[in-house]
């Protein structure tokens, strides 16, 4: 397990250097120069030309993305915004545990309440509360995350005066942008975890249990939730990618300083290390908790456990 | 003489049971009531969009200050905005650029998509381990997220907004692609094709690619509605379509500030980007139970 581990890590590396050339290679394609983003309208060529010449714009491309990895990798130093000439990590290391904690909590939300949703489902099968949970699900999945904020406010701020239309402070402030972004995951998972459900439910071992005289409840939480649980593991990660750009969106609404309106704002402003840094920082995240979900997987179900500890596939990637 | 004919004959059937296949799977989808639903309403809002200019009882572009702010009444279905702009004709125009962004980022995604997923798929390889490993960089950024750098790297403007998604896509689209080409790949018929001196184009085209077409449109179907919302949510936030373009996403961010006010301006946009995704949702759920052999019967 331990040799699976340090491999899946291994595996990582490449794929975030490879991000990182990529992320790199767009903001060096990206229109306009950072000279005159720097400079203003008015500056004179020769101050242009000297500024590019300073920040190392002149040369080959190959040496430019050397020295910003060597940078990254040595000092942890995603350079300097273009606008403020503060430092992209120093800003970083201030917002980024907002959208940490923002996106963690709407994941979070959308499990506690998608998983129940789904199985109540599943087990009524054909029911009102499946009808209502699907349908809840397919208007959910068609609704945009922005437009929901939207509403809420207009609903809960507006109208009730209940809670604070944007800013951050105390938990008050965090209840709409949360419900906002998980709303789209709830319904998500609650239709994986339907399905997923009803194929277990369907199964021979279910059956036996059921014949074995095992209750109802024990049947259904202990036999086959676990085993109904496994890909909904594997959706949560990939809908924790959805939930980080939800919160970039819902960040720019509720006036969250976290690292999505520090994107958002440096896209419109063309402050290019702003952008490469986020989006870096927000990729590598997204691939910690994807690694994270797969070891999960791999240490739960006994299946992929087999494969990786002993047997033929010794090593296989699942 | 014989020969000719038995030939014509096989070439006959076989265009029947071509024909038999699609009608076989129109007719599943028309047992499906959602399917039904979303499929007239996307063809109802594909009607608005492509006669948008006959529609609109008012230039969408024309500003008339006196007008401004009105709530829906009869002369404006859907009332005015800040400028007196009629949100109506507004949303008919929205319509057309809603639908050009998803409709063509998706076939972008889809045409690389396929190619790419069936190079990758059939001659495997080191080929194919390097395009996989390039989608697997791709897939580790969030798809808002890379759509937001590809943006910013591309510039704005609504060709830009189209590109940017649909580069995001082909990743997916390709992955698709080439699981379902390795499924097929160990089929039967393919070894009688080969045994019957077929070449590698001739194999790709007429015997792997229809055979996986399948999963491919019910994919597309649903994408181009999340690619709609994903560019309302980049113009929402200033980075797509700009206003005062009467995209929809652009029309909720001209809006915004008159949330409280005047929700209607704000409520109007939404609703229609919800019903086009929906749409394309229940269109591509029945589309899926209609096309998965397993539920013949």
């Amino acid at each position: 397990m331990g040799k699976y581990i340090l491999k899946r890590i291994l595996l990582m590396i490449p794929v975030i250097i490879g991000v990182i050339i990529l992320v790199f290679t767009l903001m060096q394609i990206a229109p306009g120069d950072p000279a005159e983003v720097i400079l203003g309208m008015t500056a004179t060529d020769a101050q242009k030309e000297a500024m590019r010449q300073s920040l190392g714009l002149n040369d080959p491309y190959i040496v430019q993305l050397g020295r910003y990895m060597s940078d990254l990798f040595f000092h942890f130093d995603f350079g300097s915004s273009y606008i403020t000439g503060v430092s992209v990590t120093v800003e970083m290391m201030e917002r980024f545990p907002k959208t940490l904690i923002f996106a963690v909590s709407s994941m979070v939300l959308s499990l506690v309440i998608g998983i129940p949703l789904g199985v109540t489902a599943a087990v009524h099968q054909n029911s009102v509360a499946d009808y209502g949970t699907m349908g809840l699900a397919l208007v959910g999945t068609s609704l945009p995350g922005f437009w929901f904020a939207l509403v809420l406010i207009l609903f809960f701020s507006g109208k009730l005066g209940w809670l604070p239309a944007y800013g951050i402070g105390g938990i008050e402030y965090w209840i709409m942008p949360i419900i906002s972004t998980a709303f789209a995951g709830i319904t998500t998972m609650a239709r994986q975890m339907r399905s997923g459900m009803l194929e277990v439910i369907h199964s021979d071992y279910i059956t036996m249990a059921k014949a074995k005289g095992v209750k109802k409840r024990s049947v259904i939480y202990k036999h086959a939730l676990p085993n109904a649980l496994i890909p909904v593991i594997t959706v949560a990660s990939m809908s924790f990618g959805t939930s980080l750009g939800g919160t970039l969106i819902a960040e720019t609404i509720f006036s969250i300083p976290g690292v999505g309106v520090y994107i958002v704002n440096a896209v419109n402003n063309r402050d290019y290390p702003v952008v490469q840094g986020g989006v870096i920082i927000l990729a590598v995240t997204f691939s910690i908790i994807m690694l994270l979900c797969d070891l999960l997987i791999a240490a739960i179900d006994p299946r992929v456990k087999a494969q990786i500890t002993g047997g033929r596939k010794r090593g296989k990637k699942k | 003489m014989t020969d000719t004919m038995n030939i014509k004959k096989i070439e006959e059937t076989m265009k029947a049971k071509k024909k038999s296949q699609v009608l076989e799977v129109m007719k599943r989808l028309s047992y499906n009531k959602g399917a039904v639903v979303g499929g007239i309403l996307f063809l109802l809002v594909l009607l608005a969009a492509v006669f948008a200019p006959l529609l609109a009882p008012f230039d969408y572009a024309e500003i008339n200050i006196q007008d401004r702010c009105m709530s829906p009444c009869l002369a404006h279905l859907f009332g005015t905005d800040q400028m007196g702009r009629d949100i109506l004709s507004r949303a008919l125009y929205g319509a057309r650029y809603s639908m050009i962004i998803g409709i063509g980022s998706v076939v972008f995604s889809a045409v690389f998509g396929i190619i790419i997923g069936a190079i990758a798929g059939y001659y495997g390889g080191w080929l194919d381990n390097f395009i996989m490993r390039l989608c697997d960089i791709i897939q580790s950024i969030p798809g808002l997220i890379l759509n937001i750098a590809l943006a910013c790297a591309l510039g704005p403007g609504i060709f830009n907004i189209i590109l940017a998604l649909g580069i995001e896509g082909i990743a997916g689209t390709a992955r698709l692609m080439r699981s379902s080409i390795l499924n097929v790949r160990k089929m039967e018929y393919l070894d009688a094709a080969r045994t019957s001196n077929c070449g590698n184009y001739r194999i790709i085209l007429k015997h792997v690619f229809p055979n996986t077409f399948a999963p491919i449109l019910v994919q597309s179907t649903m994408g181009v509605g999340s690619r709609i919302m994903l560019a309302a949510s980049m113009s929402y936030v200033g980075i797509g379509v700009q206003p005062p373009t009467p995209e929809w996403g652009a029309m909720l961010a001209d809006s915004r500030d008159f949330l409280m006010e005047y929700p209607y301006m704000c409520l109007i946009p939404g609703i229609c980007i919800m019903v086009v995704v929906l749409a394309l949702n229940l269109l591509g759920d029945g589309l899926r139970d209609a096309l998965d052999p397993k539920l013949k019967k």
